[in-house]
């Protein structure tokens, strides 16, 4: 058994995407008052995991464009939906962002979850289980299910382990905002079903739709995934449910979930309608340029710390958005890059939050003050990450928005313009708040005893420093992976419209 | 008087003289020892006796041929053997888990089972009815039992009331469907469905009415035109909505549902709607194809009204019977969805949609049974939404079972509910409703919202001073669980219903022609 | 022709009784309706030359039921109801959707039997059975006996299973098997009633 995974290389993905299912198995057998076990399983599996996905990047072959480890099973024959599975260079990234993100979350939540520890590492298993394969089907069908089930263990995860009573309202924007988004995309899928007799995206690949067809399936794919972005009028879920989820529930939330509105853009919305999405175009950079400069100046009067980075990410998978829609290699590869090392810097924001509030329970701006009086290790790591927001060179964040920022100079100069002044005032806010709470006097009328952080916080943060730099320094190594594939959307793309 | 043909309705003469048989029984026993409370012993016997039923019909299933006896007024054809297997295992199913429900409310009539047998006799005939007479009498026999099941619970005045308006709402629309059935023979002299498929079924596609306008007769002025027919068979349609809870015709199945006993409520919500169905199929689709295809926009109509009430009105309830009342009038929308579309893709998901309505329904009802509140002195037996509150601290499996079962009638992907739904959606693109669609899907949103309402209940709210349920006994918790594997199962491996309907849908359309 | 005068005059004798069963105020004076009105459709019966079904008819319903009614409504103890509230409320809806169906029948019906043939007016035709040689061969009863146990078996089963339904369920809704809750003649109550508390026809 173990050989056979072992020699052949096609079923990593399979084994990848088994994993967490086998863990949740073998947690539902472990009584839930023995919390040691139910812990160890769970990091145990997840680790094992990141371990074997990074595999999966050894063994990729970065020479090839199309898809690979690609594998099918039968479902529903009856309907000609086929389990296909398979992974590009897009695709590859945003997989080993949720094992290693998953990881982490468990180690977060460590000591912080108290109750129902058992189905919260659950609902993170699951989650991981729908998260490998949202990013690696190749069903447009299928890919609606992993999309949408992901709905249901965050919805859990923010009602149940959220701190505060608004997050029932929190929980309920959040599963009916994404789901009144996606529901016309299930509408589209079926109409695409009923054209063409399949939903197997590399058939679908070589169908070409009218003009008045793309237009209409591009509208309802946008509706589903501008939802997840989020773009600007469909934004107001995400603060809330960052703000009232736990602090793991967040991390993922910010690192993975908004990547798959990208996600989708980049697989689906591209290639399938290549024509509509040009003619769209300037309505995406309307939104993402208004989401910028609107979300980051709602970031600054925002007096509640998690709100701030909330309204951060938003600005900057708006941007993510400016560089996806400028149809080039550079910009298309830019906001890949941008959206991992938002992954990165997002979930350690949220990470350094967690820290504070996990000692002191709130996390208001004003109860904080002079943290580097008595956590310089924890200002340190807080610097670090708000430069890497700022997008300082050397960062991650850097060479991914001067990507972005290059590639859509070329198709829209104004749009890149009005984005890059957003960026000016991501540089305020942040630095403000880091200001705010690091320097000054310590408000010890507030809050009295302060601990700096532990050494298994310090290891958590560790890594996501280290993917920072690594991809501010050398982003070649990642870009590697990509070009081929991005090469490939953008010559279908082009090839359609001109 | 049975000929051998005739044999094929043995599990029917079966269950019949076994009902008259458990009827002596139950009486003599009762009578003779000063009122012996024997409704439990006749309940298991009622089961065995549904088993017997089944094991005869599963014996008789005939494949791919049909047989019509008895002058032609029962057909017997897969549509009718299987879906009577299915009825049949689900109430199974449903004496199993009513059982301690009767005794703690102590319903202590014998005669409550004899009743489940007789509305279950009816439903069967209902069927394998291939006569509108037949048609009529099994509609009867059913809802005659369904009136007084509703108000059995006599101690209580919404009990009575819930029987006193199904009697008199039923009794209308029963009317109201002899009424269709009597223009219906006085225009063609049959009510035999052979018959009448005979004269009208190849009427429109194959008359072109501009030619010869000269000659006018009257068979003509009938058979062509087809006013009177149209007529009389609104009047039909009418009265089967009225029994299925489609919208302008639903209300009073709220009153119902809430007011009779849950027990009672469990089966009218779970059992008769695919009876009903086969019959509207039989009539609509084929034997009167041609004319209802002019008013298939009504039907939409209807089955979009249908949606949008269920689904609105629903977020409104604070009892979770009502709640799930309106849910199931909001899915018998979405199954006439697949009905109006008239293909026959639509009639497969409308089987589909219908066994995976019954089998979720039964999980949904037989949880709700279950979970009895611990009251010493008050048998309140319909539970508020907020008596969940503490379900996921007390008993968390089965509240993880109960919000599994919920999101999967909801429709939401990784269900089994999910793919039956997008079936329905799939065969209203095909005819290219696209705004039917958009609606009802948006309306399934707006529903969604109370079903995750029901969630937020059991696992979000920390209320300090929890309420305590009976403990369940363990063979009614097995079936519980293999229940909800059952449903799991289906998700995985949804081809079996896709393909039981699939043969359903074959057979029904090669005897068609 | 004269035959038609009857039928009309029958069912309109049919429809005005049935209308007055449901809108009078006196309950007695409902099931006298109720009686008229069977009276009535027996007569139509009558002129359908169905004479057995008819006969039966009057037997069972007037004879049997209606008489049964008439014993319990005066053994209860009902007052006279008032209808005129709901029934405004419920008027316009009501009359509305009454009217367009009348409206609709009147519509429909002429325009599918109309210019058949003049034989065709009067209401006995019906030449899609052969009613003379089904029934006039035999005797009436003789052929409603033949058709239901040989054509109509199972239906005949099925309405014999109705009638045993009808008959368990009203006693299992009324039977009381405590001793306790047994109704009891009070003496009193009964010495102590007036004109003004009953109805009285």
């Amino acid at each position: 058994m173990l050989d056979f995974f072992l020699l052949n290389v096609t079923n990593l993905l399979i084994l990848i995407l088994v994993l967490p299912l086998i863990g949740t198995f073998l947690l539902l057998f472990v009584p839930s008052s023995n919390h040691s076990a139910l812990k160890a399983i769970a990091l145990n599996t997840s680790c094992f995991l990141y371990v074997i996905s990074l595999f999966l990047w050894v063994f990729f072959n970065k020479s090839i464009g199309s898809f690979q480890f690609v594998s099918k099973l039968l479902w529903i024959p009856f309907l000609n939906l086929n389990f296909s599975l398979g992974i590009d260079g897009i695709s590859l990234f945003f997989i080993l962002l949720t094992t290693l993100l998953i990881f982490l979350c468990i180690l977060i939540s460590w000591n912080s979850v108290k109750t129902n520890i058992k189905e919260f590492l659950i609902a993170f298993l699951v989650m991981e289980f729908f998260l490998i394969g949202v990013f690696s089907i190749l069903d447009l069908l299928l890919f609606y299910i992993y999309f949408e089930s992901v709905l249901i263990p965050m919805y859990l995860i923010v009602g149940i382990w959220g701190s505060r009573e608004r997050k029932i309202r929190a929980a309920y924007f959040f599963f009916l905002y994404t789901l009144l988004g996606s529901v016309l995309m299930l509408l589209s899928i079926l109409y695409i079903y009923y054209q063409v007799g399949t939903t197997d995206y590399e058939v679908l690949l070589t169908f070409i739709f009218s003009k008045t067809e793309q237009k209409f399936l591009w509208l309802s794919f946008f509706g589903s995934f501008a939802t997840k972005v989020p773009m600007v009028p469909v934004h107001l879920w995400l603060p809330e449910a960052h703000v009232e989820a736990p602090t793991a529930g967040s991390v993922i939330l910010a690192g993975v979930l908004l990547k798959l509105g990208t996600y989708g853009f980049l697989r689906f919305s591209f290639p399938l309608f290549p024509e509509a999405s040009f003619y769209f175009a300037p309505i995406v950079y309307l939104l993402s340029v208004v989401g910028i400069v609107y979300t980051s100046f709602t970031a600054i009067r925002q007096t509640d710390f998690k709100r701030i980075i909330a309204y951060t990410s938003v600005a900057h998978m708006n941007l993510v958005m400016v560089g996806l829609f400028s149809f080039n290699t550079i910009g298309l590869e830019g906001a890949i890059l941008q959206s991992l090392s938002h992954g990165f810097v997002a979930s350690a924001l949220f990470l350094i939050i967690g820290v504070v509030y996990e000692r002191h329970h709130t996390r208001m701006v004003k109860y904080y003050g002079g943290l580097v009086h008595v956590m310089p290790l924890y200002t340190f790591i807080f610097l670090f990450f708000t430069m890497s927001n700022i997008g300082l060179p050397g960062t991650g964040s850097f060479v991914g928005e001067f990507l972005i920022l290059v590639g859509s100079f070329k198709t829209n100069t104004s749009a890149t313009f009005i984005s890059a002044t957003g960026m000016i005032i991501g540089g305020c806010y942040s630095l403000w708040l880091f200001n705010r709470i690091s320097y000054g006097n310590l408000k010890t009328q507030y809050l009295k005893d302060y601990i700096d952080i532990n050494k298994r916080e310090f290891f958590i943060f560790l890594p996501l420093i280290f993917g920072t730099i690594a991809i501010g320094l050398y982003p070649e190594i990642f870009l590697n992976s990509m070009h081929m594939s991005v090469n490939m959307l953008v010559e279908i793309t082009h090839i359609y419209t001109l | 008087m049975l000929i051998f043909k005739e044999i094929q309705l043995l599990p029917e003469i079966f269950l019949g003289i076994s009902i008259i048989y458990l009827i002596i029984h139950g009486t003599f026993i009762s009578v003779n020892n000063k009122y012996l409370l024997i409704q439990n012993s006749v309940l298991y016997l009622s089961v065995l006796i549904i088993s017997l039923f089944c094991f005869l019909l599963i014996n008789n299933t005939i494949e791919c041929n049909d047989f019509q006896i008895f002058n032609n007024t029962i057909i017997i054809d897969y549509l009718g053997s299987f879906s009577k297997i299915l009825i049949a295992i689900v109430s199974i199913f449903c004496f199993l888990m009513i059982q301690r429900y009767l005794t703690v409310q102590k319903i202590n009539y014998f005669e409550y089972s004899v009743l489940i047998l007789f509305a279950l006799l009816g439903i069967f005939f209902i069927c394998s009815s291939n006569d509108l007479i037949t048609a009529y009498l099994a509609i009867e026999l059913q809802s005659l039992s369904f009136y007084i099941m509703a108000a059995l619970k006599k101690d209580s005045a919404f009990s009575v009331d819930a029987g006193l308006k199904y009697f008199i709402l039923g009794a209308f629309s029963s009317s109201l469907f002899l009424f269709g059935s009597s223009i219906l023979y006085g225009v063609s002299g049959t009510t035999n469905f052979e018959d009448l498929k005979n004269l009208f079924f190849w009427v429109y596609s194959s008359y072109d009415c501009t030619q010869d306008a000269s000659d006018y007769t009257f068979v003509k002025d009938v058979f062509i035109n087809g006013g009177l027919i149209q007529f009389a068979l609104s009047f039909i349609f009418v009265s089967l909505l009225f029994k299925l809870a489609i919208a302008p015709f639903h209300l009073w199945s709220i009153d119902v549902y809430e007011g009779s006993p849950s027990s009672s409520t469990f089966f009218f919500a779970v059992v008769p709607k695919l009876a009903i169905f086969i019959l509207l199929v039989r009539i609509f689709y084929s034997s009167f194809f041609e004319y209802t295809a002019k008013w298939r926009y009504y039907i939409v109509i209807l089955a979009v009204l249908t949606i949008v009430v269920g689904s609105f009105a629903g977020l409104e309830q604070k009892k979770l019977k009502s709640l799930l009342a309106y849910s199931s009038i909001s899915h018998m929308g979405y199954t006439l969805i697949a009905f109006s579309t008239g293909t026959f893709e639509g009639l497969q998901m409308l089987f589909c949609y219908l066994f995976l309505y019954m089998i979720a329904g039964l999980c949904i009802w037989s949880i709700f049974l279950m979970l009895q509140l611990k009251y010493k002195y008050v048998k309140k037996q319909n539970k508020d939404l907020a008596d969940l509150s503490s379900l996921s601290k007390s008993n968390n499996i089965l509240a993880l079972f109960f919000s599994t079962v919920l999101l999967s009638i909801a429709g939401l992907p990784p269900m089994v509910g999910f793919l039956v739904k997008i079936g329905i959606f799939l065969v209203s693109i095909e005819v290219s409703m696209y705004f039917v669609s958009i609606v009802s899907i948006l309306c399934s949103v707006i529903s969604t919202f109370y079903y995750i309402r029901i969630v937020k209940i059991m696992f979000f709210e920390n209320s300090t001073a929890g309420k305590l349920y009976q403990p369940i006994k363990s063979h009614i918790s097995i079936v519980i669980v293999c229940l909800f594997y059952f449903l799991l199962f289906l998700f995985i491996n949804p081809t079996l219903i896709y393909l039981f309907s699939y043969k359903i849908t074959l057979l029904l359309t090669m005897t068609m022609m | 022709m004269i035959v038609n005068l009857f039928f009309y005059f029958f069912s309109f004798v049919l429809i005005t009784s049935s209308l007055m069963t449901v809108f009078s105020q006196n309950s007695i004076y409902s099931v006298l309706f109720l009686v008229l009105s069977f009276v009535s459709s027996s007569s139509i019966l009558f002129l359908l030359e169905c004479e057995y079904v008819s006969l039966i008819f009057i037997i069972i319903y007037v004879g049997a039921i209606a008489v049964l009614f008439l014993f319990v409504v005066m053994m209860l103890d009902i007052k006279t109801i008032s209808l005129v509230k709901d029934s405004l409320k419920y008027f316009p809806f009501g009359s509305f959707i009454g009217i367009a169906f009348l409206i609709e029948i009147l519509l429909v019906v002429p325009s599918t039997f109309e210019a058949i043939n003049p034989y065709n007016i009067s209401f006995l035709c019906n030449f899609h059975l052969d009613w003379f040689n089904k029934l006039d061969y035999f005797t009436e009863i003789m052929s409603v006996g033949h058709l239901l146990y040989t054509d109509y078996l199972i239906q005949f089963l099925l309405s014999g299973n109705i009638l045993l339904l009808a008959t368990i369920g009203p006693v299992t809704l009324v039977l009381i098997r405590s001793i306790k809750t047994t109704k009891k003649q009070i003496t009193f109550k009964q010495l102590s009633r007036t004109y003004n508390s009953v109805l009285y026809i």
